[in-house]
C-alpha cells in the first residue's frame, strides 16, 4: 500500500495510528512513517466532513438502502473493515457498502444499479415483496429526506422470488424483471463467452430455436459482451 | 506561450459564488438566482463543481444556456496519477466543456479518491507535501490543460492532516513553476494549514510569486477543539474567520493577475452573505 492509500485509512482507522505511534512503519519507508508520525495524533480523527461527504454519496446512490439502516448507521460505514479495505484498494466504495448495510435484498438492489452505473449489468435473485416495495418507494426527493434523518421501515421478504436485472442505457439505470432462464443465460454471459457458447448454454436453458436470436439480442444491446 | 503571456488573455470575472451537482435545490441553499438577480455584481459568474459521472444539473444548465461565465472546478481527479485520464473521463469532461463554456479549469490538487475513481468518493485530502508529489502533480495539471485548451488552476485542499516535509505554499511555489501555471489560492484553506502546522496566517507568503495567483476562495470556518487538539473547520458559513481575511487582504492588493474571488456560500441565506461581498467589493472594486 503506498503513502496516500495509507493516509486514507489513517483517517478513518484509530488502530493503524495507535501503531504508527507505537513505531510501526505500516510498511513505508522510515522517512515518510515519520512524516506521518509529524502529524499531531489527534488531527486524523477530527475532519468531520470527510465522512459525511462519503455518507452523503453513499445515500444518493442507495437511498432505499439508507433510509432503512439510517443516517447514523450510514455515517458509521466510513468507521468499518468494509470501508478500510476499499482505502487498502479492494473493490469499489459501492459493492462495499452494498454487502455492509444491514438493508436485505433493498440493498442488493441498489448495489446492481450502482453496478450497473459503473457499467455493465447487474442480474439478482429478489424477494417479490422487496421489488414491489422497492419500486413503490422510489422517489427523486428521498436522499435528501434521509440525509434529514427520514426512515423507511424494513419491506416484508416473503412469497416467491424473482430475477432482476439492473442495466444502464443512455446513463439512465433501470430494473426489470426477467425469466430465471435468461437471468442464468445473462449471468453466464457477464463472465465473457464466446457467441457459440453463449447459444448452446441459451439451448441448455430451453431456448432451443430461438437460442440464437436471444443471443444476437443480448449481444446487440450490450447485456453481455461476446469474448 | 508561457504562463505570463497566457494569463493575460484570461478575462476578469469579478465576484461569483460555486456550485456543484444538487446544490441549489438542498435544504437552506443559497438562491443563486436571487442573488444574480438583485445584487449582480455578486454573481458575476459561477464555479460549477462537475463530477463528470453525475454530469450537470437543471440549474447549472440554466445558467449555462443563459451565456452567463463560468468556471469548471473538477470534484474527481487525481492530478498526479495518470490513469485518472481515461478517455472516457476525458470526454466527459469536453463534452460538459462544450456545455458550461469556462473560462478554465481548476480544483483541489489533492486526492479525490483511493483505488479507481469511484463516482461519489469526495474524500479530498491534501497531497503531500513534497517535492516528488509537485512534480507529479504538475504533470497532471500540463496534460489537463493539454488535453482541454484551458487554463488549469490548481487550488490548495483543505484538511486536518498535512503529511510532507513542504509548507503549503513551498509545495505550490514548485508545483506552479514546474506546470508554467497559475492557481485559485482558497484563503480559507491556507488559513487552515497555518493553524495546523502552527504558522501565522502570512507566513510564506511574502517569498510566494503571487503573478501566478488568477482565483481566490473565501470561506467562513469556525475553529473547534477536542480534548487539547484545535483545527480549523472549512464549513462554508457566512462566518469568514480574521485568520482568513488577513491572507485575502494581503493577497488581493498584491496578486497583479487575480481575475476571479469565489466567496463560497452554497449553504447561506443571501442575507448573511451580504456583508462579505460588500468587504470583498470595497478590497478589489
Amino acid at each position: 500500500m503506498g503513502l496516500k492509500s495509507v493516509v486514507a485509512c489513517l483517517h478513518h482507522d484509530p488502530a493503524r495510528v495507535a501503531r504508527l505511534h507505537e513505531g510501526d512503519d505500516l510498511g513505508l519507508s522510515a522517512e515518510e512513517a515519520e512524516w506521518l508520525r509529524a502529524v499531531p495524533r489527534a488531527a486524523w480523527g477530527v475532519d468531520p466532513m470527510r465522512a459525511r461527504r462519503v455518507a452523503g454519496a453513499l445515500i444518493e446512490e442507495f437511498p432505499q438502502a439508507a433510509a432503512i439502516i439510517g443516517r447514523d448507521r450510514v455515517m458509521e460505514f466510513c468507521a468499518s473493515a468494509a470501508f478500510l479495505s476499499v482505502c487498502e484498494g479492494e473493490g469499489n466504495l459501492a459493492s462495499a457498502f452494498a454487502c455492509w448495510a444491514d438493508a436485505g435484498p433493498t440493498a442488493r438492489i441498489e448495489g446492481a444499479m450502482a453496478q450497473a452505473r459503473r457499467g455493465g449489468a447487474a442480474v439478482l435473485e429478489v424477494p417479490a415483496s422487496v421489488m414491489s416495495a422497492w419500486h413503490s418507494r422510489v422517489d427523486g426527493g428521498l436522499a435528501e429526506r434521509v440525509a434529514q434523518g427520514a426512515r423507511l421501515p424494513r419491506p416484508a421478504e416473503e412469497g416467491e422470488t424473482i430475477w432482476v436485472i439492473a442495466e444502464s442505457r443512455g446513463g439512465n439505470v433501470s430494473v426489470a424483471e426477467l425469466p430465471e432462464a435468461l437471468a442464468r443465460l445473462v449471468i453466464y454471459g457477464l463472465e465473457g463467452r464466446t457467441r457459440a457458447d453463449l447459444v448452446e448454454e441459451a439451448r441448455r436453458l430451453g431456448a432451443e430455436d430461438d437460442a440464437e436470436v436471444v443471443v444476437d439480442e443480448l449481444l446487440e444491446l450490450g447485456t453481455v459482451r461476446a469474448r | 506561450m508561457n504562463f505570463q503571456s497566457r494569463v493575460q488573455a484570461l478575462p476578469r470575472l469579478g465576484l461569483g459564488v460555486s456550485t456543484e451537482y444538487g446544490a441549489a435545490r438542498s435544504l437552506g441553499a443559497l438562491d443563486v438566482g436571487a442573488l444574480r438577480a438583485k445584487f449582480p455584481q455578486y454573481a458575476s459568474f459561477l464555479e460549477v463543481g462537475v463530477e463528470v459521472s453525475k454530469g450537470l444539473d437543471a440549474d447549472t444548465e440554466r445558467w449555462a444556456s443563459s451565456g452567463a461565465p463560468t468556471t469548471y472546478h473538477f470534484l474527481d481527479l487525481n492530478l498526479d496519477e495518470p490513469e485518472d485520464f481515461d478517455a472516457d473521463w476525458i470526454a466527459g469532461v469536453r463534452d460538459h466543456i462544450r456545455s458550461l463554456r469556462p473560462s478554465w479549469i481548476c480544483g483541489d490538487a489533492g486526492l479525490w479518491h483511493f483505488g479507481r475513481r469511484d463516482r461519489g468518493q469526495m474524500l479530498l485530502l491534501p497531497p503531500i507535501l513534497s517535492d516528488a508529489q509537485a512534480m507529479s502533480m504538475a504533470e497532471g495539471v500540463a496534460r489537463l490543460r493539454a488535453e482541454t485548451g484551458l487554463e488549469v488552476l490548481p487550488e490548495n485542499p483543505p484538511g486536518s492532516a498535512y503529511v510532507g516535509p513542504l509548507h503549503l505554499l513551498d509545495y505550490f511555489a514548485r508545483l506552479c513553476d514546474r506546470a508554467d501555471t497559475g492557481m485559485l489560492l482558497d484563503c480559507a484553506h491556507l488559513a487552515i494549514f497555518q493553524q495546523a502546522r502552527g504558522h501565522q496566517p502570512l507566513d510564506g507568503l511574502a517569498d510566494f510569486d503571487l503573478s501566478r495567483v488568477v482565483e481566490i476562495h473565501v470561506a467562513g470556518g469556525r475553529k473547534r477543539s477536542v480534548d487539547g487538539f484545535s483545527w480549523i473547520e472549512d464549513e462554508h458559513s457566512p462566518s469568514v474567520l480574521p485568520e482568513t481575511w488577513r491572507i485575502v487582504e494581503h493577497v488581493v492588493p498584491r496578486a497583479p493577475n487575480l481575475k476571479a474571488i469565489v466567496f463560497e456560500c452554497e449553504r447561506c441565506r443571501l442575507p448573511d452573505v451580504l456583508p462579505v461581498f460588500r468587504r470583498l467589493e470595497a478590497l478589489w472594486g
